[in-house]
């Protein structure tokens, strides 16, 4: 992968992609940041995008309204055809924080998807919040079809727990910083319609000294990974290696990856 | 002459293998001695088979697991510390280069036959603004 800045504001990439599972190809890549300014850190508006020879398209548009308003389009073009398209706007209060996004609306065969999600901080350290999912259309039995779950994340001084309960599966998510440079994290996934459940456990450690970032996996579903990353210094280049083994069907699968700029 | 008899009665049984001698042998005890020892015998023998196999599959994730998951970390670190070591030893080398130099050529003459040195101090000074 190669980034190349052309100046403060744009940045272009080009990526190639060579595997023997997906099919192999070329994509390049356009960020551009815009002039408004909301922190040192964030800039509006910022537009992303990737294209490939055949003129698959994913973009990326987010803009910023005022202090609290921030809205983001997303869409993916496939074969000539819109296969998928999402507007969503956030709202920031003081203390709460309500967006809407619209998916896939076609105005034609009147179908579309329709998510809220409301999530409010009752005391400093602890957050509520609630997701609603509606999709209408014909294809859909019944012509509309609706689902609710709920949301809820405590932050503590290193640690972070949050849980989501609905329709579809409870997932509950454990993360903590245990020093400057290990962070762990566990993640229980459950799927109610399939009957299924996943654990996995994650850590990630950095090495400033030995420019490192190595992060590591392993699941419940006798799966382990981890992926490791080295700046090479004195020139700006990445190398990336990862590896990972199904112990379960004897697989194991080796990549890696070279990023410049 | 009966002694003679005898003898040759064992002479001519030799044809009977060791294994029927033995397997003779374990009429001697009760039925249920021989079916209780036959049991836990052949019950080891299918654990220590049962054992070593699921040893095998245990160590072989344990070791493909860790491979993965921490060799490369381990290896980093260590290649990290070396590296370390070795610009520190460069360092002090280089340092004490200069305290020869310093000493020994460029003051020398200026000080006659005594060599002297300047205070340590302000050498170390000098080299740190010179490494």
């Amino acid at each position: 992968m190669i980034n190349k800045g052309l100046s403060n504001h744009f940045q272009v990439s080009h990526t190639i992609n060579m595997s023997s599972m997906t099919p192999s190809g070329y994509r390049f890549g356009a960020t551009y940041v815009g002039t408004k300014q909301i922190s040192p850190n964030e800039a509006f508006p910022v537009l992303l995008g990737d294209i490939d020879p055949n003129g698959n398209l994913n973009a990326h548009i987010i803009h910023q309204f005022g202090q609290r308003i921030k809205t983001k389009f997303v869409t993916q073009i496939q074969n000539s055809k819109f296969t998928a398209a999402q507007f969503t706007t956030d709202y920031k209060g003081n203390d709460y924080t309500v967006s809407l996004t619209a998916g896939n609306t076609d105005i034609i065969n009147e179908s579309g998807l329709l998510v809220t999600h409301y999530l409010q901080s009752v005391t400093p350290s602890i957050a509520l919040g609630a997701e609603l999912v509606y999709q209408y259309g014909p294809t859909v039995p019944g012509g509309e079809i609706a689902l609710l779950s709920a949301a809820a994340r405590y932050t503590g001084t290193d640690a972070v727990v949050s849980g989501t309960l609905g329709g579809c599966g409870l997932h509950l998510c454990y993360y903590q910083r245990a020093s400057e440079q290990l962070q762990l994290g566990v993640e229980l996934d459950t799927n109610f319609r399939m009957q299924e459940s996943v654990a996995t456990l994650g850590y990630q450690v950095e090495l400033p000294k030995a420019d490192l970032c190595f992060r590591g996996m392993v699941d419940s579903s006798f799966t382990v990974g981890a992926v490791l990353e080295k700046k090479l210094q004195p020139l700006p280049f990445s190398f990336a290696l990862s590896g990972s083994m199904n112990h379960n069907k004897s697989q194991f699968r080796l990549g890696c990856g070279f990023i410049i700029g | 002459m009966s002694t003679n008899v005898c003898f040759l009665f064992v002479f001519q049984d030799l044809d009977e293998t060791l294994s029927e001698r033995l397997w003779g042998l374990t009429e001697m005890f009760p039925e249920g001695v021989r079916n209780i020892t036959s049991a836990v015998v052949s019950s080891t023998c299918t654990g220590i088979k049962g054992f070593y196999g699921l040893s095998r599959i245990i160590a072989w994730c344990f070791f493909s697991s860790s491979a993965i998951l921490f060799a490369p970390l381990i290896f980093e670190m260590e290649r990290a510390q070396v590296e370390e070591m070795q610009r520190s030893q460069q360092k002090q080398v280089n340092t004490q280069h200069i305290h020869f130099i310093m000493n020994y050529i460029i003051l020398k003459p200026w000080y006659g036959n005594g060599g002297g040195t300047l205070s340590t101090e302000y050498l170390e000074k000098i080299c740190i603004v010179c490494v």
